[in-house]
């Protein structure tokens, strides 16, 4: 099965003796205790590890540490793709999570630069400005402040300016 | 008498106080939001009353609707738990006017005291030490500027209605001085209806001290000690322990004292919290007094055994002090963790989720005051405060060692939790030497921190086996809720620009 952790594939299969990670077998043990209790050997090390899914990634914490993985590549493969790339020609701007638009900062056509300030929203009480990281004109603006916007919203489209 | 109290509150306050209510033989009713229609605190009171949609202003924020219900269903009390409408006088005024009790102090001394300036200016006359900056509030940036030349940079922006961090900007230069008022300015509008904004120097590395305070209605104030809540992320606190291994018997004395006076010199009454900045030198300043109960009080119930929500509602109904200075003692050390839904890998931003399974720690010392159960949700609407995590040991070493076993035993799964980043904290050397200041986790965790990687192979064996047996059966649950934290898919972004 692949899983992705912290933006990293791993290829991981268990057996009844075995934890393979990306094609290195260790030998193992796992015995299930309950639904969300595992109690795993690996080598000479053994750990309760606790863990609970939703759709898309399970929620595993094993001594008082956190690890969030994922089932497919959906959220993570964007951090690739948009990554911090200068190159990029097109940014997205998004809300880190759903809440809502205090202020829009610019105007369509605008010219921005790379850290320029884009839009501000607030969630859960806190403001958080969203920046650009490229430089280019803004291309398209979604949204009006006191919008309620989703995490996957398309804010801002910033688009690098042609040069002819 | 009180015989019934409405709690405008939720999560795990309002858990708090219904349990204080049971204790006194009083009857609670809880408020609760769409978001909140299956939150703990609903399942806990003898009533639980709809009081509006989730976003806080139509709900926990809407005082006519609070009060009405209050009314409605009988209630002679109103207790405002912390954040919401604790300290906001008018809705203190609008309850009294009402004819019914507002639990805490009087909507005077909350008003003089709210205002940061005005508590300032009091301070000031009554010999109360206070950091340099502005006697009043302005919009004028030309005025910001001037002073800010004066003062020296850095400088601190701040909202003179604020309280928890918000509306608050450390700003290192000119240049970002102007951004920073007028973010602080949206934020004290959104969050505390005021648009009053002042500067006051920013004083680097210092701790951040606090005296509880509790006055009754015939003149008698006391201090319960000290609490210690330099370890701050966002300028909001996360970890506290009582007593501070930065007072000596002397200055313990001489700042509770101070603490003692300031609530005085307000006419304040009931329970109440000193804020002091303490600096390398053992010089204190007075910060504000919050006029509410603390998010950290059971630091201070486990080292004097005084109930301080039980305290509030018997001064509230009109009782003597059961205590003179003289009676109050501390005894052995206590910490509390704030367990929030949020991300300690990326900057502790707010998460949130379905708590998906819930353990909660037990054993000697080991108290866990909780807003959560196993199932529920965790709204995006609210401060992301799952639970508070407090443990009592004879002294600092026991009560930490014990800390960080609880944190380990203390299973939340469905949302990211800061819980392994304050295993780290209370870990680290500088910590067990209590060198706790506020700048701590910048100083020595860039804001941020990562899991052990030896353990990855563990999680994801434990993510493999969850994810092969899941049922397969399709669930209801709200998808975009179960997601929490979708930092990742950002590309560039700051909080607050202004730092490095």
């Amino acid at each position: 099965m692949d899983l992705f952790y912290k933006g990293k594939k791993y290829q991981v299969e268990t057996t009844s003796e075995s934890v393979i990670v990306d094609g290195i077998p260790k030998k193992a043990e796992i015995k299930k205790y309950a639904d969300n209790i595992l109690r795993i050997r690996i080598g000479e090390e053994e750990k309760t590890v606790y863990v609970a899914t939703d759709e898309k990634q399970a929620y595993v914490f094993i001594d008082g540490e956190q690890f969030v993985i994922q089932k497919s590549s959906d959220t993570e493969a964007k951090v690739e793709v948009e990554g911090d790339g200068k190159d990029k020609n097109i940014e997205h701007i998004k809300p880190p999570m759903p809440g809502s638009v205090v202020k829009v900062l610019v105007n369509p056509g605008q010219k921005v630069d790379e850290g320029s300030p884009i839009i501000v929203v607030e969630a859960m009480k806190m403001e958080i400005t969203l920046y650009s990281s490229i430089q280019g004109i803004v291309s398209q603006i979604n949204v009006e402040a006191g919008q309620q916007v989703d995490s996957e919203q398309v804010l801002v489209v910033i688009s690098k300016e042609e040069i002819e | 008498m009180i015989k019934k109290i409405l709690v405008a509150n939720r999560s795990e306050i309002a858990c708090r106080v219904i349990k204080a209510c049971k204790e006194l033989g009083i009857r609670s009713v809880a408020i609760y939001s769409d978001a909140d229609r299956k939150a703990l605190h609903t399942l806990l009171a003898d009533e639980a009353v709809y009081i509006g949609e989730s976003p806080p202003l139509k709900s926990y924020l809407n005082m006519e609707a609070i009060i009405n219900a209050a009314l409605k269903t009988g209630c002679d009390a109103i207790h405002p738990g912390y954040g919401f409408l604790s300290e906001r006088a008018e809705f203190n005024r609008m309850v009294r006017d009402a004819g019914l009790i507002f639990i805490g102090s009087n909507p005077e001394s909350m008003s003089l005291l709210g205002s940061k300036v005005q508590s300032r200016l009091t301070m000031l006359t009554s010999g109360v030490p206070i950091i340099p900056g502005m006697k009043s509030a302005t919009k004028d940036i030309g005025e910001f500027k001037k002073y800010a030349a004066e003062l020296g940079y850095p400088v601190l922006v701040k909202a003179s209605d604020g309280g928890g961090g918000k509306g608050m900007r450390i700003v290192y230069s000119e240049a970002e001085l102007e951004d920073s008022v007028n973010s602080a300015i949206r934020e004290s509008i959104s969050a505390f209806k005021s648009d009053a904004i002042y500067l006051e120097k920013y004083i680097e590395s210092p701790r951040h001290i606090e005296f509880q305070v509790a006055a009754d209605n015939y003149g008698n104030a006391v201090y319960l000690f000290e609490r210690e809540c330099s370890i701050q992320r966002r300028h909001q606190k996360i970890i506290e322990e009582t007593p501070s291994v930065a007072l000596d018997p002397d200055l313990r004395r001489r700042m509770g004292e101070t603490a003692v006076r300031a609530i005085k010199a307000a006419g304040y009454t009931n329970l109440g919290t000193v804020e002091f900045l303490l600096d390398k030198n053992g010089n204190f300043y007075f910060l504000e007094v919050n006029a509410r109960i603390q998010v950290e009080h059971p630091i201070t119930e486990l080292t004097t055994g005084v109930d301080l929500v039980k305290l509030q509602i018997q001064i509230a109904n009109g009782e003597k002090l059961p205590f003179s200075q003289d009676e109050l003692y501390q005894y052995g050390h206590s910490i509390e963790c704030r367990i929030y839904a949020e991300d300690a890998e990326n900057y502790f931003l707010p998460s949130s989720g379905k708590v998906l399974f819930l353990r909660e720690p037990t054993g000697p010392g080991i108290r866990f005051d909780s807003g959560i159960y196993q199932s529920c949700d965790v709204p995006v609407f609210y401060d992301p405060i799952m639970a508070k995590l407090i443990v009592w040991g004879r002294n600092r070493e026991e009560a930490r060692k014990r800390m960080i076993n609880a944190l380990k035993n203390t299973i939340i799964l469905g949302t990211k939790t800061s819980i392994g980043f304050m295993i780290k904290v209370l870990e680290h050397p500088e910590w067990i030497a209590g060198n706790t200041f506020t700048d701590f986790i910048d100083k020595h965790f860039g804001g941020k921190h990562s899991p052990s990687p030896e353990l990855i192979d563990f999680a994801l064996a434990g993510a493999e086996v969850a994810f092969r047996s899941e049922p397969k059966v399709v669930r209801v649950s709200n998808l975009k809720e179960a997601i929490p934290s979708p930092w990742q898919t950002l590309g560039h972004w700051e909080i607050a620009k202004g730092k490095n």
